[in-house]
């Protein structure tokens, strides 16, 4: 019999705020829900939100509990209400805040058992990445330009705007962006995902032969799963080695091209234009059958000493 | 009057420079305006303004946890709830917006400071304030200070610091907006104590100017406007005092300083402030340093204290979050 999960999310809808909106969104928990659809296991949410399919009341009898970390939603009320009805232990919080935002220490000392996406092990928590969630999987190959990606935020992380320059002085065609996608465009409306689906974005992703990802706000960013799940080459940090803890750990040269610093990214990126097919292959196959939204489900669901068989589904949604 | 101050291990003890900062504002200033008052703090830990250190007792007046988002504050609060101690905390949130109140705090019995106060929780508001180290040293001459507007940010952390960079630069005026940095071998104690937020290089570029325009970042209570108030320059800045919920002492717009409200108006306010210098500066200082120093944060956060032990004496404490079996 499958287990009943209750997810405390937080609302999906900004957050109000007199200077600027908030986004309830994260791509962790999102991951988490989607996999656990993807199981076939009911999961009942305290809000709508992406992937939220019945949304209701706090479920005393549950199996098991997830509780996403949104700085702006009480989250102690819910640590106590577990605590009331002695859930604790069977309560999972779902941490993927950036560095700076350390952990949260009550939920860490608590009995619960705590995930967190970006350098857990720092805080003697468990290590639980981002994944690919479904919409970032294209839904067709188009005919792949030689073309390198490299289309972020430069303000999160300097070495971002240092990759940039070598980007430019190198003898490649970029696509630096901005790739942008109006709400109509898109099939997720943009506080749903936190304005990080964007379909013009994955469009251009899969029509490049290789992509870049970089130190961002936190070493496991979005991108990182994005591109590991496109027809571009993965050229990126080893965040299997600046992340210990990081759950089946994918080989360098074998699954992507690793390079430490900017000096080293051009000799990265001839080594994945020459290896574009054998890379391309092996890539996928590995980040898919390893890091899908199903797979975390499984760990957290492992992590509460819930065996759940892998069931074979179809890709729900997928990038048009 | 004994004070016991859970302040955060700085950076220096453990050697890690450049994994995160002991500093907070808020309670650096704080710790500073005590000592001024003659109140005698004992800190857990080494740091800015801290003159003793040691271990807790239970005996203290008063308590001040400093948030940090490194530093395990659950154990302190479950210390202080052990020792029946957590009436008499203060809880200091120098945090930005992002972050969000911290509410088991909220919840406790403790007193909750806030620094970027939207009137959205039952916190008391505690902005940054004037620490000693933002007075000028050296006063520039009038040939050295010339009309020169300071604006030198981290663009990145707010869309308006860039829009207002352009209309500055596009009204024609002299506009300090490269990131000014003290060279490594200048950086002394106190810019690592400050978690390299001190910077001479800055306070020299300052010194020079004769307007300071601060803007939103990731906050509206930026320690740039603090800076520029204690300045010789016109503090030209968003209504911070109409934005930030019971802000303490609000300063009068194009009184103390000349207020804006949106990147289109900088550089309006920017000519205003120039026209009106020798009037506006004088104003602006007498009133801020008159009202908006470490001493009067500390005096604030007495008054404060006194009146919360008051109220729960009286039975109107905050529900409490019990954490003592978690």
């Amino acid at each position: 019999m499958s287990p009943q999960v209750y997810l405390f999310n937080a609302p999906s809808e900004a957050v109000p705020h007199p200077r600027r909106n908030v986004s309830g969104y994260c791509a962790l928990t999102y991951g988490v829900l989607e996999g656990l659809h993807a199981l076939g296991v009911p999961v009942r949410c305290a809000h709508d939100g992406l992937c939220a399919r019945d949304v209701g009341a706090f479920d005393p009898a549950a199996d098991v509990y997830l509780v996403q970390r949104e700085p702006h939603v009480d989250t102690a009320d819910v640590l106590e209400l577990l605590q009331r009805h002695g859930a604790l232990s069977r309560t999972v919080f779902l941490d993927s805040m950036d560095r700076r935002f350390g952990v949260d220490w009550f939920w860490r000392d608590s009995a619960a058992a705590y995930f967190k996406s970006d350098d857990g092990q720092a805080y003697g928590t468990e290590s639980l990445q981002f994944c690919i969630q479904n919409r970032f999987i294209p839904a067709t190959r188009p005919e792949p330009q030689d073309v390198v990606f490299f289309v972020c935020s430069a303000a999160t992380h300097p070495e971002r705007r240092a990759i940039r320059r070598v980007l430019e002085k190198g003898p490649w065609n970029c696509e630096f962006g901005p790739l942008v996608d109006t709400d109509q465009d898109s099939r997720y409306p943009s506080h749903r995902v936190g304005g990080h689906h964007n379909r013009a974005y994955y469009r251009r992703l899969s029509e490049c032969r290789v992509a870049v990802n970089a130190r961002g706000g936190a070493v496991d960013c979005y991108r990182y799963w994005e591109i590991a799940a496109s027809h571009a080459v993965l050229v990126s940090i080893p965040v299997e080695e600046e992340l210990p803890g990081f759950r089946d750990p994918p080989t360098p040269g074998v699954h992507y091209v690793a390079y430490r610093s900017p000096d080293e990214l051009p000799g990265a990126i001839e080594e994945a234009f020459d290896r574009y097919d054998e890379l391309h292959d092996t890539q996928r196959e590995f980040f898919l059958a390893n890091h899908r939204s199903r797979n975390r489900a499984l760990t957290v669901l492992n992590s509460m000493g819930l065996n759940v068989p892998v069931v074979a589904r179809p890709v729900e949604e997928t990038v048009a | 009057m004994k004070v016991y101050v859970f302040n955060s291990e700085h950076p220096m003890v453990r050697g890690d420079m450049t994994h995160g900062a002991g500093y907070c504002g808020v309670t650096a200033c704080l710790l500073e305006g005590l000592r001024q008052l003659g109140v005698s703090v004992t800190a857990a830990n080494q740091g800015l303004h801290v003159r003793q250190t040691g271990t807790f007792r239970a005996d203290f007046d008063w308590y001040i946890v400093q948030r940090s988002s490194l530093y395990n504050h659950a154990e302190t609060f479950r210390l202080l709830e052990r020792h029946g101690c957590l009436d008499r905390t203060a809880f200091i949130d120098g945090h930005d917006y992002a972050f969000g109140p911290d509410f088991f705090w909220l919840h406790s019995p403790a007193t909750y400071f806030l620094k970027e106060n939207y009137g959205e929780y039952d916190v008391h508001t505690m902005p940054f304030g004037i620490e000693d180290r933002f007075l000028p040293r050296v006063e520039a001459s009038d040939t050295e200070r010339r009309p020169r507007v300071m604006f030198s940010y981290r663009y990145e952390t707010h869309p308006g610091r860039a829009e207002i960079r352009r209309e500055l630069l596009g009204a024609g005026l002299d506009v300090v907006c490269d990131w000014i940095e003290d060279p490594p071998h200048k950086r002394g104690l106190l810019h690592w104590q400050t978690g390299r937020r001190h910077n001479e290089a800055y306070y020299r570029a300052l010194a020079a100017c004769r307007v300071g325009v601060a803007a939103e970042g990731e906050a509206v209570d930026t320690l740039r406007y603090w800076e520029f108030a204690a300045s010789n320059a016109v503090l030209v800045s968003p209504r911070v005092e109409e934005i930030i919920a019971d802000f303490p002492a609000p300063p009068t717009p194009d009184q103390h300083y000349v207020p804006y409200c949106s990147a289109e108006d900088a550089s309006v306010a920017v000519e205003e402030a120039l026209d009106r210098y020798e009037v506006l500066l004088p104003q602006q200082r007498e009133f801020f340093l008159a009202h908006h120093r470490s001493v009067h944060r500390a005096r604030r956060f007495l008054e404060i204290m006194k009146r919360s032990q008051t109220r729960i004496g009286e039975g109107h404490g905050r529900t409490e979050v019990c954490l003592s079996d978690a």
